[in-house]
């Protein structure tokens, strides 16, 4: 026992890198600021590179081999190659999160607001970790805490308290949630730990209480749910992301689907074939597939049926978001439920096109997309001249033809077009869904090409009013240096991983097989 | 490396004059020295494919050697292993009959496993380099009619060009399903912007909706390839599901269910439909084609619209030959007919000459299509030949219409009259490429347009006599037009226009070379046939039911209906 304890730090050496740059911001921090509240100029550059060193740490550990801890039935902790992968995704998007929000904080709160971020990232890191659901708790509220400190840092005025207040509330709601069905969790299997309860669904030992794992899981996945921005779960998402900073827009549409995504495959588990073609076995995946279905479908249309309808920028990105949840909910449905299966007991499908694996390429290809558009909304808008509505786009291809071409790279990408990541992203989603055999996963992907064809709408849109639309003032735009960096670096890896993704979806694949 | 480099040169062009910046003289010579750099890279891919002798593969590939889509040289490179797949596969070994012939029977099976390859695989054969040409020839006089007409945003429009030109090119020249996808999708984004930015009144709505109507399509389309793939790798058919060869092949020994090749067929040519256009999917054909600068015309008219075209036949009909002969003649049959009646009336009662143009194209390219479902050599190769010759006849079109609207700012034929006393070199060229595009026998309409129809014939004769009408109402239209906008008193809208001139070197550089293919092709078709001969059989031989009925037909009817030329030209294509 004590043993597995003291391992457990060396799983973890970069989320500790992580934490302790941020203790160093607190502690430091409040010292360089006079009691008045003056900084002394250009303190917010000192607190970037401070953060771009410890990522730049936490990532020399990443590539370091890491101790190989199969997860046991004791230990806290386990580090798999979705570990891997969800640091690799923090750590990239980490840099360019701490990049937008370079010049977006006053030089009096950048210690904070960094802090509060390096703490987000190092707990999305810890939920992928976590082998035991009181550790995936305090690793959820380890994202959700400092994100309400980063909201109200980032913006001050009315609009952006009303919008931390909102999502205050509701997050405390869904942790909440969660917690609750954890305790209903613990309470059917007698343990805390993920390895120990997966292990007896296997064995087909929790079957006499279906009713409490029931209420188990829809309160989970409930919960998780507000994280992902799924449907009914995400009338937050426009009201916040429009009332506060592009950086933290850019924050709330990557980091809470990273750690509701991941938090969901550690409970869920994947489906036991073997186990699953006795009569009888009773799967927490499976009994939760039909709800994630649901909420797949339910979340594409919505999203992008209300995406069309939007003037506001950051709204039309949150609803945006939203689509694109809707998209991961689907490969999630795929992963969560058990495969066509023939009578003698084998998969119906022969290849090794796994839901999983199409689900986190498609995360990632996602965050580094999106990250890529905020970071340009954040790096060309000023206070006289904001990028705040879909008409202040109208000539950027003029004012700001880097900028525009950027933009329509993303865009594309989120489209989900080619030459970019995008479209491969979208395309192993429908390979994992027609190769699971069943009539679910036609189902979506039928929606999915439908609900890709109704995003290219709006995504379209907004490259006609940059490209297509004359603009209002023609003198050119300015960006800010740190955040156009963060812009070209996604769009760079968006159109690379294109024309390169095997080292990416390889190293998925491995995931969960 | 030479099919790489066809695609990557445009593609660095655009990336030069993206990074240089420059000004509208520099970045057009820029444009012009790729475009004819590449229209003589495509012409010695074909001197290279050519000078082999049809009969001759270059590529040594024992797997596809029976395929129905052989490419004659190749280029391949992973792009992304998929996953893997369990195939039984039995190794063949050699055995000698009692009479002394040397055959193959499969050995005892194994399971293997293997990588699924999604490939950056190019190649070339007979059809994708006579469209490569096709493509390089009408991008230079692009370039060129572009020259003086383009004068906002030059260095952005000739971006776009060449983008664009690398992604028609590459599409041509895919040979793995996905990259076909990727290169038919990524042709959206630089015609929407050329569309978009350069076009006229009613540019953007336009663009938005061209792109999105043929989004929709292709999506429809992509799931239709996801299935089809899916399909062949459960059933353990071959190791490399995405190349288009191997999977001919394959489906060729073991043909899919009847009922999954109806619904692939349908899922596949849903993209496709859209793209040709077919007739009840054509609407947004005319607007695009109206709105867009004389250049897109060309380019949209001249190569896009043969992609859908070229997917039928590339992917359709090697892949799903029950569902072709039972489905898709009689629904795409149909709906060519329609197109060629529909489209050839709606010509007539246009005004403005661009959008009669416009509608002719949705008339010929239902002949194409009429062709290419004939499913026998003679339907085949002229649906390949009409995708060439429309190419070049619409094309010339669109320069001429462009040229008239660049010297008198209106298409409108109220407004103009009499214009062969004004502008008579113009004038001439314009009968000429009429002529062509009305299928006068000499000129190359009427090669494509009777082997069509010959083919037609053979296989449904109703189909082929309703389409027949088509060609004279495509000699109404245009000779109506020629009446109206170039004989007759001399009539130009009164003010609006700076002073005329006849036709310039510039302008007779971007038409002539097109003129001279038409009359070319239209007096010696018989080495371009010859070209495509080998690759048009092999798709044939999937078809024996059509063939017979061919075979019946001709001894019995043949002769009594079809008149000494087009024997002849008959024999053309017969030639081994």
């Amino acid at each position: 026992m004590f043993q597995h304890l003291t391992n457990a730090i060396g799983l973890i050496l970069p989320e500790v890198v992580l934490l302790a740059a941020a203790v160093v911001n607190f502690a430091v921090g409040p010292f360089l600021v006079s009691e008045s509240g003056q900084a002394p100029n250009g303190l917010r550059h000192r607190w970037g590179i401070w953060s771009l060193l410890a990522l730049g740490i936490a990532g020399w550990l990443w590539l370091a081999p890491v101790p190989v801890a199969e997860a046991s039935h004791l230990a806290p902790f386990q580090s798999d190659a979705l570990v891997w992968f969800v640091r690799m995704m923090t750590l990239v998007t980490g840099a360019v999160l701490v990049l937008v929000n370079w010049n977006q904080t006053a030089d009096r709160d950048s210690a904070e607001s960094h802090a509060c971020l390096l703490l987000i990232l190092a707990g999305a890191n810890l939920i992928s970790l976590a082998n035991d659901i009181v550790v995936l708790f305090l690793a959820l509220e380890l994202v959700s805490i400092p994100t309400y400190v980063f909201l109200y840092v980032a913006r001050r005025d009315a609009s952006g308290q009303e919008a931390t207040l909102k999502y205050f509330l509701l997050s405390v709601f869904s942790s909440a949630l969660v917690l609750y069905g954890f305790s209903f969790l613990y309470g059917t299997a007698g343990t805390t730990n993920l390895t120990a309860i997966h292990r007896a669904f296997e064995a087909n030992e929790l079957q006499p209480m279906p009713a409490m794992l029931l209420v188990s899981i829809a309160t989970i996945v409930a919960g998780l749910a507000f994280r992902v921005t799924a449907v009914p779960f995400h009338f937050y998402a426009p009201d916040v992301f429009q009332g506060t900073a592009n950086s933290a827009a850019a924050v709330l549409s990557v980091v809470p689907k990273v750690a509701g995504i991941v938090a969901l495959v550690r409970v869920l588990g994947q489906p036991s074939v073997e186990a699953a073609i006795h009569s009888g076995y009773w799967n927490i995946g499976d009994k939760s597939g039909g709800m994630i279905y649901l909420l797949a479908i339910a979340t594409m249309f919505v999203g992008n049926l209300l995406a069309l309808l939007q003037k506001n920028l950051r709204r039309l990105l949150a609803y945006s978001s939203i689509a694109h949840a809707g998209y991961m909910l689907v490969g999630l449905s795929i992963a969560v439920t058990v495969p066509a299966i023939w009578e003698d007991g084998s998969v119906v499908s022969t290849t090794h096109v796994g839901g999983l694996p199409a689900l986190l390429f498609y995360l990632g290809i996602y965050g580094v997309t999106t990250l890529g558009v905020f970071a340009l909304i954040a790096s060309l808008s000023t206070a006289e001249r904001p990028l705040e509505t879909t008409e202040d786009l109208a000539g950027l291809s003029k004012t700001h033809p880097a900028g525009a071409f950027l933009a329509t790279v993303l865009l594309f990408g989120l489209t989900g077009l080619p030459p970019t990541a995008g479209f491969l992203g979208k395309l192993t989603l429908f390979f994992a869904s027609w190769n699971h055999g069943t009539d679910l996963g036609r189902r979506l992907a039928v929606c999915l090409a439908i609900n890709a064809a109704i995003a290219a709408w709006y995504y379209l849109r907004l490259i006609g009013v940059m490209y297509l639309q004359p603009s209002r003032d023609d003198s050119r735009r300015t960006a800010g240096v740190p955040a156009f960096v963060g812009v070209s670096v996604c769009a760079v890896t968006s159109l690379a991983v294109f024309f390169s993704p095997d080292w990416l979806w390889q190293a998925l694949q491995r995931i969960g097989s | 490396m030479l099919l790489l480099s066809i695609i990557v040169l445009p593609l660095l062009a655009a990336l030069l004059l993206a990074l240089l910046g420059g000004d509208r003289a520099v970045a057009r010579w820029i444009a012009l020295l790729t475009a004819v750099g590449t229209l003589a890279l495509s012409v010695g891919l074909f001197s290279r494919i050519h000078s082999h002798g049809s009969g001759i593969e270059l590529v040594q590939n024992q797997s596809i050697a029976d395929s129905p889509v052989r490419p004659r040289i190749e280029w391949r490179q992973t792009w992304m292993t998929l996953g893997e797949q369990q195939v039984s596969s039995a190794p063949i070994k050699e055995v000698v009959d009692e009479e002394g012939r040397i055959g193959v029977e499969p050995g005892e099976a194994v399971i293997q496993r293997i990588p699924i390859r999604l490939e950056f695989y190019l190649g070339a054969d007979g059809i994708s380099v006579l469209m490569l040409m096709l493509t390089a020839i009408l991008t230079v006089s692009a370039v060129l009619i572009s020259w003086e007409a383009i004068q906002e945003r030059a260095t952005e429009f000739y971006i776009c060009l060449l983008v664009l030109e690398a992604g028609m090119l590459g599409a041509f020249l895919a040979f793995d399903l996905l990259l076909f996808y990727v290169f038919f999708e990524f042709t959206l984004i630089p015609l929407f912007f050329l569309v978009g930015i350069w076009g006229s009144s009613q540019r953007q709505f336009a663009a938005y909706r061209f792109f999105i109507y043929t989004l929709a399509g292709s999506m429809i389309t992509l799931l239709g390839l996801v299935a089809l793939v899916m399909k062949v790798m459960q059933e353990g058919l071959t190791a490399t599901p995405f190349s288009i060869p191997d999977i001919a092949a394959a489906l060729q020994q073991h043909p899919l269910p009847d009922n999954w090749q109806i619904g692939l067929l349908l899922a596949l040519s849903a993209g496709f439909v859209i793209k040709v256009p077919l007739f009840p999917f054509h609407t947004w054909l005319p607007l695009a084609h109206t709105e867009a600068p004389t250049a897109g015309s060309v380019l949209l008219a001249g190569v896009l619209l043969k992609l859908g075209t070229y997917g039928f036949l590339r992917i359709c009909l090697p892949l799903l030959p029950v569902a072709v002969a039972g489905v898709g003649v009689p629904v795409f049959g149909t709906m060519a007919v329609i197109g060629i009646v529909y489209g050839a009336l709606g010509a007539l009662a246009q005004s403005d000459i661009k959008k009669l143009v416009a509608y002719s194209s949705v008339s010929h390219l239902g002949f194409c299509v009429l062709g290419i479902f004939a499913l026998n050599s003679e339907g085949i190769t002229g649906g390949v030949m009409q995708m060439i010759n429309h190419g070049l006849s619409t094309g010339a079109l669109f320069l001429l219409v462009g040229m008239v609207y660049d010297r008198y700012h209106t298409r409108e034929l109220s407004e103009l009259g009499g214009l062969a006393t004004r502008l008579p070199l113009l004038s001439v060229c314009m009968v000429f490429v009429c002529m062509a595009s009305a299928g006068l026998p000499g000129l190359n309409g009427f090669v494509g347009e009777m082997l069509a129809l010959i083919g037609m014939f053979k296989a449904k004769p109703l189909y082929s006599a309703i389409g027949a009408t088509g060609v004279v109402l495509g000699a109404w239209y245009l000779l109506d037009m020629l009446r109206r906008g170039f004989f007759g008193p001399l009539k130009e809208p009164a003010s609006t226009h700076g002073p005329i001139h006849d036709i310039n070197i510039r302008e007779l550089l971007a038409v002539g070379p097109l003129m001279v293919l038409c009359l070319w092709i239209g007096v010696s078709p018989k080495p371009w046939l010859d070209t495509i001969a080998n690759d048009v059989r092999s798709v044939v031989k999937l078809y024996p039911q059509a063939d017979a009925a061919k075979a019946e037909i001709a001894t019995t009817h043949g002769s009594s209906i079809e008149g000494p030329v087009i024997v002849k030209r008959e024999q053309d294509i017969e030639v081994p």
